[in-house]
């Protein structure tokens, strides 16, 4: 007949394995879900939201050309001087290690010429970065600003109730002195709460 | 459900601080364990370098010494890991009682009794 005592120990040690092993899984779950939420946080825009920013910045960049060159007017005028589209180009003083320097600054007249380009090649330049956008989300898949939220709200959910489980598995292996470490991070509420109010966030 | 939905319990934090002090007397248990290793292990060689300046001691004597001074050097290594691995468990089960207390405090929670004087805190 074997030894009942030992056989205690054996059963005793066995559960205690389990137990750990169970710990260690759940905190596996934990730390994935939690790298999850950040790839998520991270993760772009999808196809539909990239393309209604470019079709944004294509509408912004040919309205600020148009409306700042102003053609209308400066081929309507009596003046010859100004019936031309005339470029912002502004003489800057610039100070450097040796000296003020004179420079042109040209950065706002290459954004109108840009802007004049999409007002009138719009659908050509459209479909080039389009085709990009494809491209690029086929080898990153982005997701809507709407669904993003979503899955970060059910995985929030979901490592609460990990994190649930967790303390009652440690409130158990200590029960059976068993020494645990408590994770810094998790939250100091679950330390506090009842027993019974952790089995109901696990059953949700 | 998410944290608001928790019913909390002021009566565990004398839970975990009884946890922390369990852990702290074990930590504290280890450390003597290594202390008093050290002091056999120092008497121990005393005791061989009386037996080295004896002429007459057999080799066999000082051979025995160096051993068992070597066997106590393995004890004092498994106990300083020891000592280490039940520092990081109390340490961590301090910091869980202390998070725990910050917690009930800015909850406005009634503290136990039994932790509620500042004079008796643990930690």
């Amino acid at each position: 007949m074997k030894n009942p005592l030992k056989l205690f120990f054996a059963e005793r040690k066995q559960a205690v394995r389990g137990s750990l092993t169970e710990l260690d899984a759940l905190r596996e779950a934990i730390a994935e879900g939690e790298a999850k939420i950040v790839r998520m946080t991270n993760a772009s825009i999808d196809l539909h939201e990239a393309t209604d920013a470019l079709d944004r910045w294509l509408d912004d960049a040919a309205t600020e050309a148009i409306s700042s060159l102003n053609p209308g007017a400066s081929f309507s005028s009596r003046d010859p001087e100004y019936q031309c589209l005339k470029m912002p180009i502004v003489r800057r003083n610039f100070e450097t290690g040796k000296g003020i320097e004179m420079v042109q600054d040209t950065s706002r007249a290459v954004q109108l010429l840009l802007g004049l380009i999409v007002a009138t090649s719009r659908d050509k330049i459209r479909e080039v970065v389009v085709k990009q956008i494809e491209d690029f989300q086929q080898d990153n898949p982005g997701l809507s600003t709407e669904g993003r939220d979503q899955a970060i709200t059910a995985e929030r959910a979901n490592l609460f109730r990990l994190a649930a489980e967790e303390e009652l598995l440690l409130r158990a292996l200590e029960e059976a002195s068993v020494p645990v470490q408590r994770r810094p991070q998790a939250s100091a509420a679950l330390l506090l709460a009842t027993s019974a109010s952790l089995e109901k966030v696990i059953a949700t | 459900m998410d944290e608001k939905d928790l019913d909390l319990d002021p009566r565990r934090l004398v839970v975990l601080e009884r946890n922390a002090r369990e852990k702290d007397a074990v930590r504290k248990g280890e450390v003597d364990r290594a202390h008093d290793l050290r002091d056999r292990r120092d008497d121990k060689r005393l005791e061989l370098s009386k037996l080295q300046s004896n002429p007459i001691t057999k080799p066999e004597r000082i051979a025995q010494a160096l051993a068992e001074i070597e066997e106590i050097n393995g004890l004092i290594r498994s106990a300083d890991d020891e000592t280490a691995a039940v520092g990081a468990t109390a340490s961590n089960a301090q910091m869980t009682f202390k998070r725990a207390r910050e917690f009930a405090v800015q909850m406005g929670l009634s503290l136990p009794p039994e932790i509620k004087k500042d004079g008796e805190f643990f930690v």
